[in-house]
């Protein structure tokens, strides 16, 4: 089981982070699934949810690429950390974009229920785009 | 089901997150954090390697927040490595990383994943929610007020197709000092 979580894992990467193909979510997402990161605590259960939260990034970082770190998983869970560089072109964190280029680490979790991701936490360095983004206050 | 070194691995990260970070006994970390210990990440804090590192780290954090307690949220091993998910809450009575005590109370997720050899933490891969923690703190302003809709229903992304942010410590209002 942990190597097809694992699996599910390495297909939100590559089909939602880099392939941009949303509609994956349908399949990867239960219906109820809470979205959880902290930048989006509004964010709708579910493949919809999922899907905001890619568009957050994608459009905030058209050009952003995807590299997974380590992947582990156990029994009904699987976490995985990333390293992700793009530039920013589009609104981030109410930040219009500002063509800097960022890199920033970030790390997913997931609860898997029947082949399906049940419930998702996401954690990233948000500070450290912020600093990449000229957004700190008192900086340049 | 995990195997006897993964339970002991989850043990090791349960004591270090129940006497270090909750305070119990920091001096800990002689034995359950390697001479050897290296984090990556973790919001951008410098952690110098060992046990001296992780005592100074946590000593900030405890000095800034004196009633911090981390809570373990979720906890799982495979082989060597120990994946936990964990909550920070305390209120801001001290500095922290030149922050005045705010008098605020934060609440501060993050994902941690540990390697553990013989029994002891040797490298460390963390994030956390620095951005929020900070903003709740006053140290940040919330981002994304100029381009908030303050309509109900879907506020992660606005008509233009606007990304933006609304803390949830401090809802929709305005700042506040």
């Amino acid at each position: 089981m942990a190597d097809d979580n694992k699996a599910v894992f390495q297909r939100v990467v590559d089909e939602l982070w880099s392939g941009k193909n949303l509609d994956a979510a349908d399949e990867l997402f239960a219906a109820n699934a809470p979205n959880n990161i902290p930048v989006a605590p509004d964010l709708p259960a579910g493949p919809d949810g999922a899907k905001d939260l890619l568009s957050i990034f994608h459009n905030a970082f058209p050009d952003l690429t995807i590299k997974v770190d380590r992947v582990h998983a156990m029994g009904d869970r699987v976490a995985g950390r990333l390293f992700q560089e793009g530039t920013h072109s589009g609104s981030f964190l109410g930040v219009a974009g500002s063509g800097n280029k960022v890199d920033f680490t970030m790390i997913g979790l997931f609860r898997l229920e029947n082949g399906k991701i049940a419930e998702s936490w996401y954690e990233f360095d948000s500070l450290r785009i912020i600093q990449q983004i000229g957004a700190m206050p008192g900086a340049g | 089901m995990p195997t006897d070194l993964e339970q002991r691995n989850m043990n090791t990260i349960r004591r270090w997150n129940d006497d270090g970070w909750n305070g119990r006994n920091i001096q800990v970390a002689w034995e359950v954090i390697s001479p050897e210990m290296q984090v990556h990440g973790a919001g951008g804090q410098q952690v110098n390697m060992g046990p001296e590192g992780l005592i100074q780290l946590i000593t900030t954090w405890r000095t800034a927040f004196p009633d911090g307690q981390m809570s373990i949220d979720d906890l799982f091993a495979e082989g060597d490595t120990v994946v936990i998910r964990n909550t920070w809450r305390g209120t801001q009575t001290g500095d922290f990383y030149g922050i005045p005590a705010s008098g605020k109370w934060v609440e501060i997720s993050s994902i941690g994943i540990d390697r553990v050899v013989d029994g002891k933490v040797v490298e460390g891969w963390g994030e956390l929610n620095m951005l929020g923690a900070m903003q709740t703190m006053g140290a940040m302003p919330p981002f994304g007020e100029a381009v908030q809709d303050h309509h109900k229903g879907r506020d992660v992304i606005n008509h233009h197709g606007h990304t933006h942010w609304r803390d949830p410590h401090r809802g929709h209002g305005k700042r506040t000092k």
